[in-house]
């Protein structure tokens, strides 16, 4: 803009022409003597003429002012003789004697005041006595009245002209071309009057025609080029101006003007090289240091510019621009301590200009300040509402402040303004792009397929870009769209992981898992990526490669541990893994992969969870953990509660399992907790468990014979028979019979020297019973013997049995 | 001596030069009463009741020698009444008389000794199953069937096994004699004191007699020395032949079996720890689709940089 303006200043010269002679009109007769000096006058004149085109001035205005004689002598001769009025008048004008002729003129025009010959003199001698005003309101009474006299609509146009009134003047030049359509210097002067009207397409039009009359005339020459830069014809103003230059190789306006387009060209090094030539003219020039600074801060030697710039506020410290410019070279550069001051500085001189307060809120952005920056940009944009790109710098504050609404509403702003603009154009992409990303986060993905589709529209063929509509175009489920989208992405950027990750992910939703498995590797091995690991383990597992997924996944958890896909996939591997050799038996390590599994449990949904924990379960009390077997049957009480509030559909346990099962491992876990009283209780409400050969009934059995010894111990006879009584109607047990009978003795009847003696042979604690009998009957010998069989065996009562053994023998003398 | 004080007070400095006057006309102190030792442990043998008060007399002087304090030795054959500062006493007095230990005898370093049930020379049978019925000298202490039949038969026999001889002797020596003389068939005595009788049994190691303060109002000073040199003492006799540091754990087997019925003892009968295993575990596990997750799109939505600043 500023450049416009100046160049507008730099107009060169007006082309000025000599005003065209007035024809005499009408004849009058007069008296003899005024005839005569008439006629000596006209001689007169035209001899001042000639000598005039000869180039002799003093002598041509020698002979005008005795032809002025002649002609005053013809109007005391005749004062009606009109026509010589208008001569005198002439020739006044020619010898630049315009106050002499004033009165002799309005004389005549006393006579014969609709005389248009005499008013065009008067007009004329009144302008050249510098009655500007008066003379122009004659000669525009002549114009209006008559064609007779075209000059004066040269006059006039020159006149508005010099005036600075071009749009007075235009009508002028055209009236008076039409009329004198060869008249190539005032053809000039309307160029340029165009010009200045700033209607190039004419102006140059017009020069042109001038052009073919004058072709050496470097003006014009100069000229075209000005038209052409003005009408963005840059290469053609270049033309124009280099021929003008190679005619006057030293013209600054040519030198100035060549670089100019070569500015707007961006070919900076050759507008730098007429900058600098242009200075060397003009060394003390403002535009030339100053674009000489703007084209070598584009050039992006920031040092040269600061200097040029730096010589250019010297010049004019009142004027903004070099301000405002050095403070952007550092801007650029990232030097915002730097940029501070100058823009502090602009902002001193004009505090409102937008740009200064654009550039300034872009100063609080990279500095952070991203709520000082939004409002600076507001303020730019309220005071220059038309520019796109201070709107666009306004979306992209309010998304660094992560206010992507109201980034969205300025960048649409900034897309009404200027769609075409390749900065507004990409400040949008990126808006779009990140209030899809928020659309998708929500949920919405068909909005963000709609914002990517806008921003891809934006920068056409960003692979970057279809590869993100692809992944949101499967969350909206359009998979065929999808994988087109991936596949152009992957064929614009065949080396983008993110393309070939996308790809993945569409080949996934479309079945194909093997290609999909291949693509999450080749992503992977493009550029690291959690999602595209996930996506390897995910088509992993459902290809049913188990242990390798386990792999994969368990390395990558160690690398991300944060990924909550690995995270959960890795918890999927390890649980599957365990399940399939869940009926093989439970090992270690499937204890560990279900703790693995369960350790993201938090991320499994609820069947997930209930299987695991019911896996966790089975597992630990195979293990005969019942602490870590009572952590997952409340867990699995959790999730199994989930299932049914939130009606999932599908099974934790198969079809045919029995509903009472969990209770049954609930009855398993309390025993191996030792809680045996809570375990018979679970279990013996069983159906299966009144079934002797179901592990509901053999349950019971082994927790009957635990709790009829805990109540032996702890001298609860009564009980303790009860107990081993039920046991042992589950089936005979040797251990239990010989438990019984303890808990029994010493009822009568039931002759427990030989039960025992029996039981021995299979239970060690019936021998030492045996022992007992024996030494109450006074039979210490033999009692001697059981009690030491029974210490033997290392059994639990063995100390004691060796006690009374020892005893025996040191008061008997037993086994000397 | 409040009186005195008293007077102190009154008459000041003139009456207490007369007191000092009175102090230094006393003469030499009297000699200090010797300290009492005695021996009363029946089951421990002495040939006679002149070797047990020599026995007691040369414990005395060791204890003398060593403490510097003025003391006599007194043997006891039933036990002693007032006049008594220390005494050595056997394990069964020990038991019931409570006084204060200060030392456990010994035996070769050893706190206990094997009691011997000894028979005479008309006596069949070499083993307690044998002597059943027998006429036993009961030990010459408290309790005596609980001492036999719950400590030193460890209760393998009922109350009345053996039968009663015609007198109760009244220490080591008196039984033995009795079984010498044939008024009785057998004996418990110490090991190591039966000399010219059969030994059918060796009981378990019993505690030997303790050296006690039987006088509780000794001036600790005194009970301190006298009791770090007893255990320098080391006076044999045919039981035990010297002194250590005392420990109730020795004697607490005995004062149980004293303390408790005359009863024979058999176990009552144990039970066996169930052996069946718990039941297999089934599994039902409906193992399901493996439950896979990819990422959200949105995590990897890609956001294009936004263009260089301009200007």
């Amino acid at each position: 803009m500023y450049a416009r303006l100046f160049l507008a200043g730099l107009l060169c010269g007006a082309l000025s022409f000599p005003g065209g002679d007035a024809t005499a009109q009408g004849r009058y007769v007069p008296q003899g003597a005024a005839q005569r000096h008439f006629e000596n006058g006209e001689r007169l004149q035209r001899q001042g003429d000639d000598l005039r085109q000869d180039g002799d001035e003093a002598g041509a205005l020698e002979r005008y002012r005795e032809a002025a004689e002649a002609f005053a002598d013809a109007i005391d001769a005749d004062p009606a003789y009109i026509e010589a009025y208008g001569r005198l008048g002439r020739v006044h004008y020619s010898t630049g004697d315009h106050s002499k002729a004033l009165p002799t003129l309005e004389r005549g025009l006393q006579r014969e005041k609709g005389n248009q010959d005499l008013n065009f003199w008067y007009g004329q001698n009144l302008v050249g006595a510098g009655k500007v005003k008066e003379g122009l309101r004659a000669l525009e009474r002549v114009a209006a009245e008559t064609d007779r006299f075209p000059e004066v609509y040269a006059v006039l146009g020159n006149q508005y002209y010099a005036k600075g009134d071009f749009a007075r003047a235009r009508p002028a030049f055209a009236q008076y071309l039409r009329l004198e359509p060869d008249a190539t210097a005032a053809r000039a002067k309307y160029g340029n009057t165009l010009f200045k009207l700033r209607e190039y397409a004419k102006a140059l039009a017009e020069f042109e025609a001038v052009r073919l009359q004058w072709p050496d005339n470097v003006l014009v020459w100069v000229n075209i080029g000005n038209c052409h830069y003005q009408l963005g014809a840059y290469p053609k103003a270049v033309e124009t101006l280099r021929e003008a230059l190679e005619r006057d190789p030293e013209r600054q306006s040519v030198l100035f003007n060549l670089a100019q387009s070569y500015f707007q060209l961006e070919d900076y090094e050759a507008a730098v090289t007429y900058y600098r030539r242009f200075l060397g003219f003009k060394p003390e020039s403002f535009n030339g240091h100053y674009f000489l600074g703007s084209a070598l801060m584009a050039l992006g030697d920031d040092a040269g510019a600061l200097a040029s710039l730096a010589k250019a506020r010297e010049l004019r410290p009142k004027i903004v621009h070099p301000i405002y410019k050095s403070a952007l070279i550092h801007l650029a550069a990232g030097r915002t301590d730097a940029a501070a001051p100058f823009l502090s500085a602009a902002a001193r001189l004009k505090p409102e200009d937008p740009w200064v307060l654009s550039a300034q809120g872009t100063l609080a952005r990279q500095q952070g300040r991203l709520d000082e920056a939004a409002a600076r940009h507001r303020g730019a944009t309220e005071r220059l509402p038309t520019n796109a790109r201070l709107h666009a710098n306004l979306a992209l504050t309010e998304l660094r402040a992560r206010r992507t609404g109201a980034a969205g509403v300025a960048v649409e702003r900034a897309l009404k303004l200027d769609a075409e603009d390749e900065w507004v154009r990409g400040a949008a992409a990126t808006v779009l792009a990140s209030q899809a990303k928020a659309a998708a986060k929500g949920g919405d993905a068909k909005g963000a397929d709609t914002l990517l589709s806008r921003a891809i529209g934006l920068r056409p063929g960003d692979a970057r870009l279809l590869a993100s509509r692809a992944l949101v175009r499967l969350d909206a489920g359009l998979k065929t769209l999808a994988l087109t989208d991936a596949r152009a992405a992957t064929k614009a950027a065949p080396k983008d992981a993110l393309a070939r990750y996308a790809l993945g992910r569409a080949l996934y939703a479309a079945g194909d898992l093997e290609a999909a498995r291949d693509a999450f590797v080749t992503a992977n091995s493009q550029q690291p990526m959690d999602s595209a690991v996930a996506g390897r383990g995910a088509a992993m597992l459902r290809l049913g490669a188990i242990d390798e997924a386990t792999v994969v996944l368990e390395a990558a958890h160690k690398a991300a541990p944060d990924a909550k896909p690995i995270r959960l996939n890795r918890a999927a591997a390890h649980y599957h893994r365990a399940a399939r050799r869940l009926a093989k038996g439970a090992t270690a390590r499937d204890a560990g992969d279900l703790k693995i599994a369960l350790a993201s449990e938090g991320d499994l949904k609820p069947l997930t969870a209930a299987r695991v924990n019911y896996a966790a379960l089975v597992v630990a009390l195979r293990r005969g953990d019942g602490a870590e077997a009572r952590q997952y049957l409340a867990a699995l009480g959790r999730h199994a509660a989930a299932l049914r509030k939130q009606k999932v559909r599908g099974r934790y346990l198969t079809r045919r399992t029995s509903p009472q099962h969990v209770e049954y491992l609930n009855a398993f876990t309390n025993a191996l907790l030792k809680r045996y009283d809570r375990a018979y209780a679970t279990v013996e409400g069983l159906r299966a468990a009144k079934k002797k050969r179901r592990p509901e009934a053999k349950l019971a059995r082994w927790l009957l014979d635990r709790l009829g010894v805990a109540a032996f111990k702890a001298g609860r006879r009564k009980e303790a028979i009860e107990r081993l009584a039920a046991a042992q109607r589950f089936g005979r047990d040797d251990a239990t019979e010989s438990n019984l009978l303890a808990a029994r003795y010493p009822t009568r009847g039931q002759r427990y020297e030989r039960r025992w003696r029996a039981l021995a042979r299979k239970v060690n604690e019936a021998a030492f019973n045996l022992g007992v009998v024996l030494d109450r009957a006074g039979k210490h010998e033999a009692a001697w013997k059981a009690y030491t069989r029974y210490a033997k065996t290392g059994g639990a009562y063995a100390k004691r049995a060796k006690e009374v053994a020892d005893a025996k023998a040191r008061i008997f003398g037993f086994g000397r | 001596m409040r009186w005195l004080l008293t007077l102190s007070l009154v008459l000041g400095p003139a009456v207490l030069g007369v007191a000092h006057a009175q102090e230094a006309d006393a003469g030499p102190a009297a000699e200090a009463a010797p300290l009492v030792v005695g021996v009363y442990a029946p089951l421990v043998f002495f040939a006679n009741s002149s070797a047990r008060n020599q026995y007691a007399a040369n414990v005395a002087q060791a204890l003398s020698a060593a403490t510097g304090l003025p003391m006599r030795g007194r043997g006891f054959s039933k036990g002693f009444g007032d006049g008594v500062d220390f005494a050595i006493v056997g394990a069964t007095q020990l038991a019931r008389a409570g006084y204060t230990p200060l030392a456990q005898a010994t035996w070769r370093g050893k706190a206990k000794r094997p009691m011997v049930l000894v028979v005479g020379g008309g006596v069949v049978g070499g083993n307690i199953g044998a002597l059943q019925g027998a006429k036993l000298a009961r030990p010459p202490v408290p309790k005596a069937e609980a001492f036999v039949v719950n400590y030193l038969l460890q209760r393998q026999v009922d109350a009345g096994y053996f039968g009663a001889a015609a007198r109760k002797p009244a220490d080591a020596q008196g039984a033995l004699s009795l079984v010498r003389l044939g008024r009785a068939d057998a004996t418990f005595t110490f090991a190591g004191s039966e000399a010219g009788l059969r030994r059918v049994f060796t009981s378990r190691p019993m505690p030997l007699p303790a050296f006690v303060q039987v006088r509780r109002d000794i001036p600790p000073e005194t009970v301190a020395k006298v009791k770090a040199a007893i255990g320098q003492v080391s006076v044999a006799n045919p039981v035990f032949d010297g002194f250590m540091g005392f420990s109730a754990r020795v004697h607490s087997g005995l004062r149980g079996a004293l303390g408790a019925g005359i009863k024979r003892s058999t176990p009552d009968p144990v039970v066996a720890t169930p052996r069946r295993r718990l039941p297999p575990i089934p599994s039902f596990l409906e193992e399901g689709e493996p439950a896979v997750m990819l990422a959200p799109a949105a995590d990897d939505l890609h956001i294009p940089d936004p263009p260089r600043d301009a200007f």
